[in-house]
């Protein structure tokens, strides 16, 4: 016991040099088979003794088979004996054909340590920490200098504490009015605000700042897109054709306003996973389950059917289950989970409540006159694709009569003038009637008749085929009104079997709809649950993952990073929350509000912690440079869309109307011609909705607007759960030259000329603008002596400075005066601050 | 996401180096220097000594016929018309073909015997075939997707999905680039784009950093590359020098080491304002050169199902193009065409696409020959698949995955090699099949990378280019 003693003590000790993260929290003296072992055995062990394999009889991730004996009889662990059990003996040796794991690195001195502690201690199991469900924490006690507010601070300081690190200073109100415009409706604050909060910093007019922009539309437009890339968004289907989705942005608005009326979040999950099978579903509540019809599809002639709705229906699942659970499901779609106790099975008992699901287009036409104009441009397209038809079919039946031919060949070439009845080639009871005899009854007039027809036939033949592609091509392009959903097959259901690696073709054995088995069961309605009920499960009371992976998504907006860091993966692969007891306070706080989501942001947003400088002294530099125990908020660029939102915000042309149709937007000469044949027609909207938001931008899947993606937009093929955020020089070409961003400078730099006050003063309220912020003293000096230098150039370059002006000439200015001031709002719009969250 | 490039330090630990070791209020463009080693596109070591440094990547999206242009079946000609046995048709998908209606298809192309090696080539690409001593064709390449995109993918990407990193990004990732002045990866289409658009040129989940930069047919070279209307060379120096040093302030102020970063990108994006116009200038080139290349060739006109603004000269211009950046030290050169796709006028359609390529990737063949750089630079042809033996209509073949050709040259392959052999038909692999995988397993280890160690952890799992397969034909490199 004294030797037990002894080694444990050393065993911290080691741990406290070598990893500072387990060493700080003092609570943690005994292992933790959640937090130390599992994410260990899971990395190292389980590709070959885990869920999927169990080589040499040997399985690690069930304490019964991980004591029993293995197929060479040894025990690969005797609880309370380290020393006897051959996992330890195994990973410990030297020689290369005894050690594990065999394929990879030997296991550190600190991880062995712990699989001996672990042992020693009994080798208890416990389930995996995100699938046990939340419990309701104590925010612990906290010293701070800070002034702490609330309990949010409190855990972050519990962990803070042990490192000797405190919260940082609150930024200043200037940084801090313009992280709450950013991150709340991603807009710059308004002059308005900033001077308010500015003049009267406290904790009051913080919290009515807070209050005005969650009221606000733009809210819902900034946390709607979070979601979007979710739910994997686009106006097209994606693969070869990606034909643009009739009306998609019906669903974009339904998640905008949903987020705008604070529709709490398991309504808004079960509206769109099941909103058809709701008693009596309104409209809205069928066009909430677009989300399901956001897929990418494969259009492209010649596939199999049943291979792409397989395909549509895996990433159903998977997109479910990693927004909603944080879960990768699909890797169990080819073979039992490797490292989560997913079986293969479970995947496709999950699989089979999106089996029956039928697509189905909901007419809900923008208004009344869009749909009488759709439906009479379809009737005349019917119409003439009819008459084509019939002419088709004429020619076909003409063809096809012997005696017709043969009589034709008889009487030669000499043909005469054609009858206007003929000339539209319509059977008419003349016609027939010659169809129907032999040609050498024909009297001399039937004659002329007949080859006059045979001379149209012969010329108009081609015309047809054309001609019906023509209109085909035109049906294809008539405005839709009708938006897509999803609804329950009811005929000729199909039953689900788990697909043998994977492919369609190979079913195996016949599964039921049910949730995973490694968590909560599900009460079904009636006897087979259906989508409704997996809706309800999926937030429902005893499910430990839907309010975690919510919340966490949610901090990561606000901090730009989870307390899970592994935002789509909160099985054991992810990383483990650097802060438990934070996730689960802040999980059953939001389920207790009734998934009050504007109630979670707001109390995220008015901690101390979310108000911390994000300046990194030297010292948080050096002991946490990725900012993990929160000593400090953190600084990130925003996403492509805002950066769009930002420039024409600052510029003053932003069109701010929420919600409608999609943009077009300048996009350069020649971006078609990377796409296939089935191109887009991209006329540039000359109207102002070509100065709306980036998230209304039609998004082509395969070939996007160029200036989102060179800002790390989503591709939106797949469910994304967090976005890269590059930095690249193709970003500050774009900026500094896309048309549209130099048109932000040109009206920014006109308003600057037209102000009518010192030059110093013009280049702190552009400052005050775009950064939201007064300029510092040696700021002012490098923007002084641009402008000055702009000035010179440009009244000695006068060719130069008009073509720099454009059409942006500002009132009783000389041209060269404004291209200065053009170029000084340039450079502002291009500095790192201007793009980034603070 | 944890990425792991190989063998050094992550962008993210280099500066942190360099914050430990540097005090603050640092000038602009002493900043911007000291922070060059930041760039996530810095050159990383391989896992091996690579014999490719650069990789001129030609993808003839639509599935060129390999009956009809690398390997020969005489049998087809001799069965023109007849229908083929069962036990190939078997569990075979078509995207067309009718399998009660399947007849076999002669070739309209001849074949014959080129170079030393004494390997077979159709006369429709005969003078690729002339430089058979330098090219190692596989014969025996094979996938299991049957329709463009999703074959596209796994071309690119390794698996028919999205969201995963394209070969060219894998690459750049594994290895940096070396150029100072120009993308690392580079996209250069002719006509129209392949069905799979962006996805093949993706950085997938990786950082944008990494993702092709598509090169324009028309206006700017790279999209934004011009200065706006107005705003001289001269005048954008004075924003960039305004933004160092304001930066390098706001650096001061919040010691963030992104702006630093964003410094040195806005210093690079300058340099490519003026690299990649002189890129594009090719006036330069000798008239020899240009001749040799086929650059202002007329173009034949094309069938109605072939019409896509493709031209004979923008091909020659991309072929010509691709040497030049691999002379400017960019890794990666995506040469895509699309037009491969003969369900039916094959005759002709194939015969023009040919006509095409032949000539401008023969001479793109001698010119890097000619200029010492044959051997670091790997030149690909590849596609999603091939075609079948069975015809489609009169005059087409339908898509073919199970078996089809891909051809490397220079770049420490082993020429004038036939790796491969499919079966009297050309419907399957005979011998030695090649999984698309296998190709882009061996394509890594000529460049140095072990395609089991090039892995990033996405989602809790280490993604690798080549899925869960790949096996490095190592017959075919020297």
């Amino acid at each position: 016991m004294h030797h037990l003693h002894h080694h444990l003590l050393l065993v911290l000790l080691i741990s406290s040099l070598s990893t500072p993260v387990t060493a700080a929290d003092k609570a943690q003296t005994t292992i933790r088979f959640s937090r130390d072992i599992l994410p260990l055995l899971a990395r190292k062990c389980f590709a070959c003794h885990g869920p999927a394999d169990q080589e040499s009889g040997l399985a690690l991730h069930l304490r019964k088979r991980a004591i029993g004996k293995t197929d060479s009889d040894h025990r690969a662990i005797v609880p309370g004996h380290p020393n006897q059990s051959q996992l330890l003996a195994r990973v410990r040796s030297t020689d290369p054909s005894i050690r594990m794991p065999h394929d990879g690195p030997p296991l550190t001195r600190d991880e062995i340590r712990r699989l001996e502690t672990w042992i020693a201690q009994g080798a208890r199991y416990e389930k995996h920490w995100s699938f046990v469900p939340p419990r309701r924490v104590r925010p612990p006690a906290a010293h701070s200098l800070r002034n702490v507010r609330s309990p949010i601070d409190r855990f972050v300081l519990a962990r803070l504490q042990p490192r000797n690190l405190d919260l940082s200073p609150e930024a200043d109100p200037h940084t801090l009015v313009r992280r709450l415009s950013l991150d709340l409706v991603g807009l710059l604050p308004s002059r308005r605000q900033i001077e308010r909060f500015a003049a009267n910093p406290t904790d009051v007019a913080y919290e009515q700042l807070v209050d005005e922009l969650l009221a606000s539309p733009h809210f819902g437009e900034r946390w709607g897109r979070h979601w979007l890339d979710l739910a994997r968004y686009a106006d097209s289907f994606g693969y070869e054709r990606d034909d643009v989705r009739p009306n998609a942005w019906r669903y974009r608005d339904w998640v905008i306003n949903s987020i705008n009326r604070n529709q709490p979040y398991d309504r808004f999950i079960i509206e769109q996973l099941a909103g058809d099978l709701l008693p009596k579903a309104t409209i809205s509540q069928k066009l909430a389950t677009g989300l399901h019809r956001m897929n990418i599809k494969n259009n492209e002639s010649g596939i199999n059917k049943e291979d792409y709705r397989n395909r549509e229906t895996v990433d159903r699942v998977n997109t479910t289950a990693t927004s909603i659970l944080g879960l990768t499901l699909g890797c169990a779609q080819c073979h039992s989970h490797k490292y989560d106790p997913i079986p293969q099975q479970d995947f496709y008992a999950f699989y089979a409540f999106f089996n029956n699901v039928e697509e189905k287009n909901i007419d809900i036409a923008g208004s009344d006159k869009d749909r009488a104009r759709y439906q009479s441009a379809l009737a005349d397209v019917k119409q003439r694709q009819a008459t084509l038809k019939t002419r088709r079919d004429t020619i076909a039946a003409m063809r096809k009569h012997a005696d017709l031919i043969a009589w034709q060949k008889s009487l030669g070439n000499k043909t005469s003038n054609i009858s206007d009845q003929l000339r539209r080639l319509t059977l008419s009871p003349e016609l027939q009637d010659l169809l129907a005899r032999p040609a050498t009854d024909f009297s001399p007039e039937q004659v002329k008749i007949a080859k006059a027809f045979w001379k149209t036939l012969a010329g108009r033949h081609d015309d047809t085929g054309q001609a019906m592609a023509q209109i085909s091509v035109q049906k294809r392009h008539l405005p839709k009104p009708y938006v897509m959903t999803i609804a329950e097959r009811t005929q000729g259901r199909r039953s689900a079997h788990v697909l043998l690696r994977g492919d369609f073709k190979q079913k195996g054995k016949a599964v039921q709809p049910a949730t995973p088995s490694a968590l909560p069961p599900l009460s079904p309605r009636n006897q087979t649950a259906d989508r409704l009920d997996l809706a309800r499960w999926l937030v429902g009371d005893g499910n430990p993952l839907s309010a975690r992976v919510a919340v966490n998504h949610a901090w990561a907006h606000l901090f730009g990073r989870g307390l899970v860091v592994t935002r789509d993966d909160f099985g054991s692969q992810g990383e483990p929350p650097t802060h438990p007891d934070l996730l689960d306070w802040l999980a059953v706080e939001f389920t207790d509000s009734d998934w009050d989501r504007k109630a979670l942001i707001k109390r995220i947003v008015t901690s101390t912690t979310y108000r911390q400088s994000s300046i990194r002294s030297t010292v948080l530099a050096s002991s946490d440079p990725d900012n993990l125990w929160l000593a400090r908020q953190s600084r990130f660029r925003v996403e492509a869309e805002i950066v769009r939102d930002l420039f024409l915000d600052a510029a003053g042309l932003l069109h701010a109307a929420v919600g409608g149709a999609t943009i077009h937007p300048h996009k350069p000469e020649g971006t078609e011609d990377l796409a296939y044949k089935y191109k887009t027609r991209w006329i540039v909207s000359n109207r102002p909705d070509r100065y709306r938001r980036g998230m209304y931008i039609l998004f082509k899947r395969t070939n996007p607007y160029p200036s989102l993606m060179i800002f790390d937009s989503p591709g939106s093929n797949v469910c994304l759960a967090e976005r890269n955020r590059s930095n690249t020089p193709l970003q500050a070409l774009t900026t500094l030259n896309d048309p549209v961003f130099f048109e932000c400078a040109q009206a920014l730099g006109r308003r600057l000329a037209s102000l009518d006050s010192t030059n110093d003063s013009r280049l702190q309220q552009a400052a005050l603008t775009s950064l939201s912020r007064p300029l510092a003293t040696d700021e002012l000096a490098v923007l002084r002596q641009l402008h000055t230098e702009e000035v010179a150039w440009y009244r000695q370059h006068p060719q130069e400075a008009s073509r720099v002006v454009g059409a942006f000439a500002a009132p009783d200015t000389p041209t060269h005066r404004t291209a200065a001031w053009i170029g000084v709002a340039r450079t502002l719009l291009n500095l790192d601050e201007f793009l980034t969250r603070d | 996401m944890t990425t792991t490039r190989p063998a050094l330090a992550s962008p993210e630990a280099t500066r942190r180096e360099f914050l430990a070791s540097s005090a603050s209020g640092l000038g602009g463009v002493a900043l911007a220097s000291l922070l060059a080693a930041d760039n996530p596109a810095a050159v990383t070591p391989a896992h091996f000594a690579p014999t490719a440094k650069r990789c001129i990547f030609f993808f003839m999206a639509g599935g060129p016929s390999h009956v009809d242009l690398f390997d020969p079946k005489p049998i087809l000609n001799n069965r023109d018309g007849q229908k083929m046995p069962d036990s190939l048709l078997g569990a075979t998908e078509f995207a067309f073909i009718k399998k009660n209606k399947a007849v076999l298809k002669g070739s309209p192309a001849k074949f014959r015997a080129r170079g030393e090696c004494g390997i077979e080539y159709s006369n429709m690409l005969g003078q690729i075939g002339d430089r058979a001593d330098d090219i190692a064709l596989i014969r025996t390449v094979h996938g299991e997707q049957f329709n463009h995109h999703p074959g596209q993918l796994l071309l690119s990407c390794g698996k028919a999905e999205m969201g995963r990193p394209s070969i060219g990004a894998w690459l750049t990732y594994g290895l940096g680039t070396e150029s100072d002045n120009l993308p690392g990866y580079v996209v250069l289409a002719a006509g129209r784009g392949a069905s799979g658009g962006s996805s093949n040129w993706t950085s997938g989940f990786l950082p944008s950093t990494y993702q092709g930069v598509p090169f324009r047919g028309q206006g700017d070279p790279i999209l934004y590359l011009s200065n706006p209307p107005g705003i001289a060379r001269p005048s954008q120096r004075r924003t960039l020098d305004a933004l160092g040093r304001l930066n390098a302030i706001r650096y001061r102020d919040v010691r963030d080491p992104e702006i630093a970063s964003r410094i040195a990108q806005y210093e690079l994006a300058f340099r490519m304002q003026s690299a990649a116009p002189e890129l594009t200038d090719l006036s330069g080139e000798t008239r020899h050169t240009l001749r040799a290349y086929g650059v202002n060739r007329p173009t034949p006109r094309p069938t109605a199902a072939m019409q896509s603004g493709d031209t004979y000269h923008r091909f020659s211009v991309n072929c010509l193009l691709a040497r030049r950046l691999v002379e400017r030290g960019v890794r990666f050169i995506n040469i895509v065409h699309a037009s491969w796709d003969q369900h039916g006028k094959l005759a002709y359609d194939l015969d023009w696409n040919c006509r095409m390529a032949d000539q401008p990737i023969a001479a793109l063949i001698d010119d890097l020959k000619q200029r010492g750089l044959f051997d670091e630079t790997l030149v690909v042809w590849a596609s999603e698949f091939g075609r079948t033996p069975l015809g489609q209509g009169n005059d087409g073949r339908d898509h073919h995955p199970n078996a089809f050709s891909v051809w490397m040259a220079g770049g420490g392959v082993k020429g004038g090699t036939v790796y491969g052999t499919t079966d009297e038909l050309g419907w399957a692999p005979a011998e030695n099949p090649v999984h698309v995988n296998d190709f882009q397993a061996t394509l890594l280890r000529l460049f140095g990378l072990d395609h089991e160690r090039l892995t990033v952890n996405h989602r809790g799992l280490g993604v690798r280019l080549t899925n869960l397969g790949g096996n490095v034909i190592e017959d075919v490199i020297a």
